[in-house]
């Protein structure tokens, strides 16, 4: 077989040292990566890595294989490694991904060529294959390619994930890396893939790299050991408060931190309190470590409350405090315009997508009080519609909300005298043993068109007697067709039906607040007419 | 049609077919160097086997032997009770302390009224430590006889802690076992600790105990006889080890304290009738010469009597009176500098260095010739030998003196890696006659030009590919893999791409972008010319014999009317062409996927590969990853001249074999066994700690304390993400999960949850709040706003706990799916696995169990 073989040899420490440095707290993982990656020791075939988000699986990786592949490391060594990193976040489609492949595999490797298409799995391998067989060479070569947040592509064929994991088998000189949120059991269908796990990091964790990387700005009239000794105390304030309980990442702790340690130490600044009285300050700050705005910033800063007003001085202080280029330091959720990867790596991520969706559907929207307000110019935009459609929209809303069996009680203005015509005591007998969801909780419930019309018909002459009777017809087409293309209606099912069709099904998508908005605008609590 | 003879082919496969028969040579080596190895560690399992049983079948079925041997009555262990636990054993000492109770109290108090009818379990149960220290009016059953249940004790200190730690680490009973039977002899009063009966503060009294002759008895009662071992393999001598007997030199077991001994090695001349003591238990007799003359009634009266002088001295042991155990062989109980009494970390023995020729006491554990025999079987050799009898020490803790040490771990780590990561091949063990199968047919394909087809059938890591490696070496092998050419177009152009490759047709022949032109085109290449054009080919063209290997044989067949297996079946069976299409399967009812005819078309031939059928057999696949074969080490390259390779190579082996005796590891690989015999899943566990020998530290920790704290194994399901979840979070999913069971809802929105939580929290406030604890500020019990819940949610919804669903909103079709709040999600995770997976507040436990 081989003749020769260079014996077993793990990478100086020296390239090490500052990967560890960089990423504190994930000696162990950094170790077991360098194992499984460096041609000398253990190269693998594949690799998965995987872990919650903030835990570093991107960065050091990235750091770990920039440091491997870099000459100047390694002075003796020809260059063992070159690596390539796709980011399944930057690519759309699966043929996004495999030309985005190619064409980062052809960059590190310099080759040129005019084959720009890559369509799908065999064309992907086939180029690779060329490309890294043919560079010429020493045999402890070898190229690693990163899939990052393989698992989140989108449009993806069911086999890519395997397909890929192929790779390295066709061409002996690779190794692929998976990274990943959570990988499904045998997600590559191979069971011989290392594992890697990067796990969330513990209280001890995070409280050392935040007060190792981030620390503030000396608070006036302390001194430089003092706050230094405050810092980590509060770190561990806030995880206890904040962190544990609501949101255990990286980023939103040291966002928390910053955000917090002005409104802290505005006593110590303002000279109530030394920087000893660490019980004191928790006390006196016991407020703003309840203040869920630190956690949810929001996007638009709508106007200080009192609290923030008192010290908004010292804020000033506070935003100018965290400049380290590390990615924990991250973002201050405030300035949420900064293009930063940790802003990438939080909650929002899904959030940002959904966002605006999240505001208009939610009938509860937003907690009343709150220092940022999510946008709710919708509300003041949709007052200036015609009368016409903010009748035709709280039509809509009571036809999704009410049960069409309650529609004869609210509407209906003569009385029947008996309270139900057919069927008697239904439901009202026995008790079902499992719990009724509140039928609110469930949603806009789709409805007929005509049932919105005859809801339309009865409340308009009460809401809007100004309007009149004639000439009503032309202004409801246009109103449907208005709210339909401000999405504030939705049609269901078949996308294609003619909307004024009038046994087609209807959703209306806005949610509570903006329709009590407009129900106020025409004179009408529309909470009055809900029955649940 | 011309003979096939074709020189540059006929020369190719040739070679290639010598190197098959070498490679069946191989192959046929690897069963017989394999039965070798067989051979010693069956006989090791066997022994293990045994050892295992003993706890089970020792006790009764190991006297009458013992009895016999030594001519010993067995009446005495007729009354023990036949049950065999570990907490078995109390009512076997019970019943016999009952026996002393009533001889005690003979002889304390004048009116003994004691029960003897009481069945041992009613006097255990009466056990109560007040009674116990004096003859009761009941004469109740002293407490002490509980003692020695799970008590490993000897008097002294210092090994309390080893046999704490064996006793809760080590899962075996055998260890245990053996201890709470031995622990008897050494009772004290440190033995509350590990008693789960309701007597320990009182018996924590140890001088007013010992003033109490009727305790005294049962400090040191006639052992029951328990020996560790069956005595079909006889219970060796405790002096010189072994336990071969001659009629002349027989062992004789002590009838109190179990040691077994040579007559000659204990210089008894003759073998006494009924019972016989040894000197220590004979010494503490009040009429102690009178080994030989012992029935049975009198051997039970004269017992209250010796055990007056007896239990002071086990108690003057108990208060660091070290020398007051008496030595195991010759019954006394001094020392002096360089003969000390030493004792076995296991049973307790208790012996002069000198009578055991043990010349220097070892660090750490020691262990008597008994127990290290059982512990370590392959040591027993050794330890047979006089002059080594202090053989178990772990033989890794020390660096070998081995020249050039560190090269040549260095060039093992190297190989032994590569192949368990996979760079190298692992050769296939026990499946020699599949491969034989799929030798022989691409051996047909190659020699005689025959088409031919076969599925390889098999579970994931059970050798498929490595089998069709193999068996194919080096030859014209067109490779197709069903997630690869995820279609029959894609197929068609990867065989052209290889053909291309293999023989040299031209490239652009693969552009064609007609399908049918292609599939002509192949047809053509593949079948012979004459059958095509019909035209009489040039002398001395031959068809070239190609294997077509199809991995993830089962997709091909989910494309479109299955045209390229058709095709390739077709050429395979109507001799064409000599073409073998191997399919490489997991599924085993694979040839019902075909359709009518493609199925016709195909051979039918099967190859199951197995996966290894016994532990032994897994572990003989998993020891390739660990160790590497004699006969191998050149092939894999290592240099055998080096100065110190064979001393290396044997300690290399050593150290394997010791640690597949590990008992961790042996667990370790019990996990794969029986969870998916993959045998590379469990060499990728191996990766990291080989990875981490280095000549300072050459000690391979697989798993246990000291393994690496990064594990390689894949996550078994979802549930292990819980672990990284904040409370709001886990509250979040439990309250979702809740609501499959109290809502009989199997999708929930974010509304609906939020909802539930709220209700869940509001309770809690009413019941913390009636508590009188002003839970709101603190961490978990506070409630958090709709906002910070929303992105809670989210954060399940991104980790994949929450699983969209198609009701209520279209499923995740964007905004106007109706928002977060009312799409529909079904969670992922049951609500009785969430505890299990991690550690819950006090509340959030609450809602799990409370419904």
């Amino acid at each position: 077989m081989m003749a020769t073989q260079t014996p077993f040899q793990l990478p100086n420490d020296l390239i090490l040292a500052p990967i560890f440095d960089s990423f504190p707290c994930r000696e162990a993982q950094i170790r077991a990566l360098t194992t499984l990656v460096y041609p000398y020791a253990a190269p693998c075939r594949n690799i998965v890595i995987h872990g919650v988000e903030s835990t570093g699986k991107s960065a050091i990786t990235t750091a770990l294989l920039k440091s491997l592949s870099s000459r100047e490391n390694q002075p003796d060594v020809a260059s063992s490694i070159d690596h390539a990193i796709v980011s399944s976040v930057e690519c759309v489609t699966a043929r996004h991904l495999f030309e985005h492949t190619i064409f980062q595999v052809r960059k590190v490797l310099g080759v040129e060529s005019t084959q720009r298409r890559c369509e799908n799995l065999l064309q992907l391998t086939v180029e690779l294959t060329k490309m890294l067989n043919g560079v010429q060479h020493t045999d402890f070569w070898r190229f690693v390619l990163v899939f990052d947040g393989i698992d989140r592509q989108r449009e993806a064929p069911y086999t890519m994930l395997p397909a890929l994991a192929r790779l390295s088998e066709i061409i002996p000189c690779l190794t692929t890396i998976f990274i990943m949120t959570c990988p499904q059991p045998m997600c590559l269908r191979e069971a011989a893939t290392p594992h890697l796990h990067f796990p969330n990091y513990t209280k001890q964790e995070l409280v050392s790299i935040v007060s190792k990387t981030q620390v503030p700005d000396t608070v006036p009239t302390t001194t430089d050991t003092e706050t230094r000794e405050l810092w980590p105390r509060f770190c561990g304030a806030v995880h206890d408060a904040l962190i544990r309980s609501a949101a255990r990442t990286l980023p939103s702790f040291s966002r928390a931190c910053n955000n917090l340690w002005p409104r802290f130490t505005a006593p110590i600044t303002a000279g109530n309190y030394g920087a000893k009285d660490f019980s004191r300050l928790l006390i006196a700050g016991r407020v703003h470590f309840q203040d869920e705005r630190v956690l949810d910033p929001g996007v638009i800063r709508m106007k200080d409350d009192p609290a923030r007003a008192a010290n908004s001085q010292n804020t000033q202080i506070g935003l100018t405090v965290p400049g380290t280029p590390s990615k924990a330091s991250g973002s201050l959720g405030r300035s949420a315009a900064t293009p930063s990867r940790a802003a990438t790596n939080t909650p929002s991520r899904r959030s940002a997508a959904n966002t605006p969706s999240r505001n208009i559907g939610a009938p509860f929207a937003t907690t009343p009080g709150r220092g940022y307000v999510m946008p709710n110019a919708k509300t003041t935009e949709l007052t200036s519609l015609p009368t016409t459609a903010r009748l035709l929209l709280l039509a809509a809303y009571l036809a999704s909300h009410n049960q069409a069996r309650h529609d004869a009680t609210l509407f209906c203005t003569s009385y029947t005298g008996r309270k139900r015509r057919r069927g008697g005591m239904v439901g009202a007998g026995r008790k079902s043993k499992h719990k009724k969801i509140a039928r609110k909780l469930l949603g806009a419930h789709a409805f007929v068109m005509e049932r919105m019309l005859a809801i339309f018909a009865a409340v308009r002459t009460e809401w809007a007697p100004e309007l009149g009777d004639g000439a009503l017809d032309a202004d409801f087409g246009v109103a449907v067709a208005t709210l339909a293309s401000l999405r504030l209606l939705v049609k269901v099912g078949a996308a294609g039906g003619d909307p004024l069709d009038r046994g087609g099904k209807w959703r209306v998508n806005v949610g509570w607040e903006v329709v009590r908005g407009v129900g106020r605008s025409i004179g009408v609590e529309v909470e009055e007419w809900l029955i649940d | 049609m011309p003979p096939r003879k074709a020189l540059p082919l006929q020369t190719t496969s040739h070679k290639r077919h010598r190197a098959n028969t070498q490679g069946t040579l191989a192959a046929a080596q690897v069963p017989k160097r394999r039965k070798l190895n067989d051979t010693t560690p069956s006989s090791e399992n066997a022994s293990k086997v045994d050892a295992y049983e003993v706890p089970d079948s020792g006790d009764e079925q190991t006297k009458p032997n013992g009895n016999s041997a030594t001519g010993r009555t067995p009446t005495k262990r007729a009354p023990l009770p036949g049950t065999r636990n570990l907490r078995g054993t109390p009512a076997r000492k019970t019943q016999k302390s009952t026996s002393k109770v009533q001889n005690a109290a003979q002889i304390s108090s004048p009116e003994p009224q004691i029960d003897t009818e009481d069945s041992p379990i009613e006097d255990a149960a009466n056990l109560s430590p007040s009674k116990g220290r004096g003859p009761t009016p009941k004469g109740k059953a002293p407490p002490q006889k509980l003692v020695p249940i799970n008590s490993a004790r000897n008097g002294r200190g210092f090994l309390l802690q080893s046999d704490k730690a064996k006793s809760i680490l080590s899962p075996t009973k055998k260890k245990s076992g053996i201890k709470s039977r031995k622990g008897v002899i050494f009772d004290d009063q440190k033995i509350d600790l590990n008693l789960g009966t309701p007597t320990p503060r009182k018996r924590g009294r140890p001088p007013k105990d010992k003033s109490k002759p009727v305790l005294e008895p049962v400090q040191q009662p006639p052992q029951p006889k328990v020996l560790p071992r069956n005595e079909d393999e006889d219970e060796p001598c405790s002096i010189c080890g072994k336990p071969e007997t001659t009629k002349a030199n027989d062992i004789l077991f002590c009838d109190k304290c179990d040691i077994a001994v040579h007559q000659k090695c204990y210089g008894v001349k003759t073998v006494p009738k009924g019972d016989w003591f040894c000197r220590k238990c004979s010494g503490e007799e009040p009429e102690p010469k009178l080994p030989t003359k012992k029935t049975r009634g009198n051997g039970n009266d004269s017992k209250k009597e010796p055990a007056d002088p007896q239990p002071q001295e086990e108690e003057e042991s108990d208060e660091n009176d070290v020398d007051s155990v008496p030595c195991g062989i010759c019954g006394n109980p001094d020392t002096e500098p360089g003969d000390d009494i030493i004792f076995c970390d296991n049973c307790e023995f208790a012996v002069h260095q000198k009578c055991y020729h043990v010349p220097e006491i070892p660090e750490g554990d020691w262990l008597c010739r008994k127990c290290a025999r059982k512990e370590i079987p392959t040591e027993v050799d050794k330890s047979e030998d006089l002059k080594t009898p202090t053989a178990p020490l772990p033989v890794t803790s020390a660096i070998p003196d081995i020249p050039n040490f560190e090269e040549h771990l260095r060039s093992f780590q190297r190989v032994l890696l590569d192949r368990c990561t996979g760079q190298r091949m692992i050769k296939l063990r026990g499946q020699d006659d599949s491969y034989q199968k799929a030798f022989n047919l691409v051996e047909q394909t190659v020699l005689a030009g025959e088409g031919n087809s076969m599925l390889v059938i098999g579970a994931r890591g059970c050798g498929k590919t490595t089998a069709s490696d193999i068996a194919i070496y080096d030859f014209h092998v067109v490779r197709l893999n069903g997630f690869i050419h995820t279609d029959d177009k894609l197929a068609l152009r990867g065989i052209w791409r290889q053909l291309a490759r293999e023989r040299g047709v031209g490239n652009q022949e693969a552009n064609k972008t007609n399908y049918a032109d292609t599939m002509t085109s192949l047809l053509g290449l593949l079948s012979r010319s004459e059958e095509i054009t019909g035209e009489e080919t040039e002398e001395g063209m031959v068809a070239k014999s190609v294997v077509f290997v199809i991995d993830e044989f089962d997709l091909f067949a989910t494309h479109a009317r299955q045209t390229l297996l058709y095709n390739l079946f077709d050429i395979a069976q109507a001799r064409k062409a000599p073409i073998a299409v191997l399919g490489l399967t997991t599924r085993i009812e694979v040839v019902d996927l075909l359709e009518k005819r493609v199925k016709s078309r195909f051979s039918h031939r099967n190859i199951l590969l197995s996966m290894p059928k016994t532990l032994h057999m897994f572990w003989d696949i998993c020891k390739q990853g660990l160790l590497i074969d004699h006969d191998d080490l050149e092939d894999e390259g290592i240099d055998t001249s080096l100065e110190g390779h064979d001393k290396f190579y044997q300690y290399w082996a050593k150290k394997i074999e010791h640690l597949r005796k590990n008992e961790d590891f042996d667990d370790h690989l019990k996990t794969y066994y029986y969870g998916t015999k993959a045998v590379s899943s469990f060499l990728k566990t191996c990766i990291l700690p080989l990875s981490q020998l280095s000549a300072s530290n050459p000690t391979l920790a697989v798993c246990g304390e000291t393994a690496p704290s990064v594990s390689l194994e894949s996550p078994d399901s979802k549930l292990h993400l819980l672990s990284s979840l904040a409370d709001l979070d886990l509250a979040l999913l439990i309250s979702a999960a809740r609501l499959d069971i109290v809502a009989h809802t199997d999708t929930v929105n974010f509304a609906m949850a939020y909802d539930e939580y709220n209700g869940l929290m509001a309770k809690q406030r009413v019941a913390t709040a009636s508590a009188g604890i002003m839970a709101l500020g603190a961490g978990a019990a506070r409630v958090w706003g709709r906002s910070i819940a929303a992105a809670a949610w989210e954060r399940l919804i991104s980790l994949g706990l929450l699983i969209p669903s198609g009701i209520g909103g279209g499923g995740a079709r964007g905004p106007a799916a109706g928002g977060l709040e009312n799409r529909m999600w079904k969670v992922d995770v049951a609500l009785e696995e969430i505890p299990s997976a991690v550690d819950l507040s006090g509340m959030l436990g609450r809602w799990c169990k409370e419904i």
